[in-house]
């Protein structure tokens, strides 16, 4: 699985490349997930790098559709290649039932805080299911003990 | 009139390599998976992967 929205993935070639003026390094690669605290979106559905799956709606508590997880702490930053573990703090939501029971939770966006895309994929052992009442946790912490690796090579 | 409240047990400890888990009301793991690994990888489609190395980071020929 690719694991990288494509537009992300031409942000990077480009800034890589001379794709500037005159053939200069390109300068578009900015700021592609903006500069607030980032996000991850849970979907019931699977993402692909072209589209998000289809987010779960609002859960009893601790999942606001359109939001996602907010607080997730700041990740120890990537040295010589290593991946990047996310969340440092761990991650709750209380079923409301739904989608999130049958069939469950089965992919991951993370995201800019206005939803842009960076790294996708499903959970391992998806799809999760939730019943109503029950809690699904990601567990938080540093480097490698966060519950979600990122590796890009 | 004194109503007992009883207070939530104290969530288990994650176990070790558990990326995610299910509890249910009284905090008793139902459901446990390892940790969600997301590779990705630059490739440049038609091209051997030798032949194009990223930052230098290619086999030496």
């Amino acid at each position: 699985m690719a694991a990288i929205d494509q537009a992300l993935v031409s942000l990077i070639l480009n800034a890589l490349m001379p794709t500037g003026a005159a053939g200069i390094p390109g300068t578009a690669l900015g700021t592609p997930v903006g500069t607030s605290a980032m996000r991850i979106r849970i979907n019931s559905t699977a993402s692909t790098a072209a589209a998000a799956g289809t987010e779960i709606p609002t859960q009893t508590s601790g999942y606001t559709n359109g939001t996602g997880w907010s607080s997730l702490g700041q990740s120890s930053a990537s040295a010589a290649g290593s991946a990047v573990g996310v969340p440092l703090t761990t991650q709750s939501l209380v079923s409301i039932g739904g989608v999130v029971a049958s069939p469950g939770i089965v992919s991951l966006d993370i995201t800019g805080s206005a939803g842009q895309r960076s790294f996708f994929g499903n959970f391992n052992g998806q799809p999760i299911a939730v019943a109503s009442g029950n809690t699904f946790q990601v567990t938080g912490g540093s480097g490698a003990a966060a519950g979600i690796q990122v590796s890009l090579t | 009139m004194h109503l007992l409240r009883l207070e939530k047990p104290p969530e288990p400890e994650w176990e070790p390599d558990q990326g995610w888990r299910v509890l249910d009301a009284d905090g008793h793991v139902v459901n446990a998976g390892p940790r969600t690994i997301l590779y990705a990888t630059f490739e440049i489609p038609g091209f051997d992967d030798t032949d194009v190395p990223l930052l230098g980071t290619g086999q030496e020929r």
